[in-house]
């Protein structure tokens, strides 16, 4: 290997998420154990194999069924849910902002790959909320905006904009909770919004 | 909300993740996107947690995010030119240092960085990197001799101008 590639493999091998982004990423998979395919052993319990699935499966229906006849609910996470969680991620990142200013307007000229004017919904008007700044993130895989702001006493929020979809518009508002996380999630003409606080 | 210890299997795929989206965006938040983005999409359609799926899934998300003219396909260099990557005859005798490098990286394009990143911390072959990213192998090769000659004159030219 030449000097200059090792230079580059130890300059990325040092690179490391940080011990909360990791749980971050885990708190995806829900409560599902399901470790990493390491295609090597033949042992019929091992990850990915066929014994295991079934018992998984097995195991993660008798789960089911008991939690459908207690209940007499599904509790598949809907749309919002996933929305929620997702915000609440993001919001406890608390990654810097990439536009600063206290403008929407400036705002919308300046992140112009969104397909949508980035404006202040009535609440923020009404509330009196700061612009501090915002970012590019993403909602479900969708392109969307995350602006900081600040509340009359200073506290921060993050606001999360998107473009309604088919799937968001089935997001009634609604207040939820996520990872000590307060998340507001309405729609308001086409633009899905959502607020994150810490509780 | 407790901690759960992360398997070492997973916290290395997610590592691996990370630094193959820094290598493409050479910005860690950025990076930090694309791996959590890549990661749902995986997690959502059910996916193989393994590192080829992971990494095409970032890469998806990244040619999304970007026009897709930046990433300009290179002519490939005369096969002549080029033998193995590994058997480039290389004049550079000293180790890049950390700071020198994370501004030199910022010098090369995405595709480039990527290339680098796959062959010198992956250990991919050229095949393999070609096969990995739809080009032909000439042209991956003609990417990562790039990348490295861009990066040795870029240093080189920093610590001229250090040390007068």
């Amino acid at each position: 290997m030449v000097d200059i590639d090792r230079s580059v493999k130890t300059y990325y091998d040092d690179k490391q998420l940080s011990e909360q982004q990791l749980q971050h990423l885990l708190a995806l998979q829900g409560n599902e154990e399901n470790p990493v395919n390491d295609h090597s052993a033949d042992d019929p319990y091992r990850p990915g194999s066929l014994g295991l699935r079934f018992a998984m499966t097995f195991a993660a229906g008798l789960v089911l069924v008991v939690a459908v006849f207690l209940s007499g609910n599904w509790a598949a996470p809907d749309i919002a849910d996933r929305v929620a969680q997702e915000v609440a991620m993001n919001h406890n990142k608390a990654l810097r902002v990439e536009y600063q200013t206290d403008s929407y307007q400036v705002l919308s000229r300046e992140m112009d790959k969104l397909d949508f004017d980035l404006l202040a919904p009535r609440l923020m008007v009404e509330k009196n909320f700061t612009l501090l700044g915002a970012r590019y993130c993403s909602i479900q895989g969708q392109l969307a905006a995350q602006l900081k702001l600040a509340d009359s006493s200073g506290r921060v929020y993050t606001l999360y904009q998107t473009r309604l979809n088919d799937a968001f518009k089935e997001i009634k508002s609604d207040f939820l909770q996520w990872d000590q996380v307060s998340i507001r999630l309405w729609g308001e003409q086409d633009i899905l919004y959502g607020l994150a606080v810490a509780e | 909300m407790s901690q759960s210890p992360v398997p070492a299997s997973l916290r290395d795929l997610l590592n691996q993740g990370y630094r193959y989206a820094l290598s493409l965006c050479h910005d860690s938040s950025l990076a930090d996107d694309l791996l959590q983005e890549g990661w749902l999409a995986l997690l959502q359609a059910n996916g193989p947690k393994d590192k080829a799926y992971l990494f095409r899934a970032i890469r998806t998300r990244y040619l999304n995010r970007i026009k897709r003219e930046q990433l300009v396909v290179m002519v490939p260099l005369d096969a002549n030119d080029i033998d193995e990557m590994s058997a480039q005859s290389d004049e550079w005798s000293t180790l890049a240092d950390f700071e020198e490098l994370e501004v030199a990286l910022e010098q090369l394009r995405p595709v480039e960085r990527e290339a680098l990143f796959l062959h010198a911390a992956e250990g991919y072959t050229a095949q393999e990197i070609g096969q990995y990213t739809g080009q032909p192998r000439g042209t991956v090769l003609s990417l990562v001799q790039r990348a490295r000659h861009k990066l040795k004159s870029w240093i080189k030219q920093q610590r001229e101008v250090k040390h007068g």
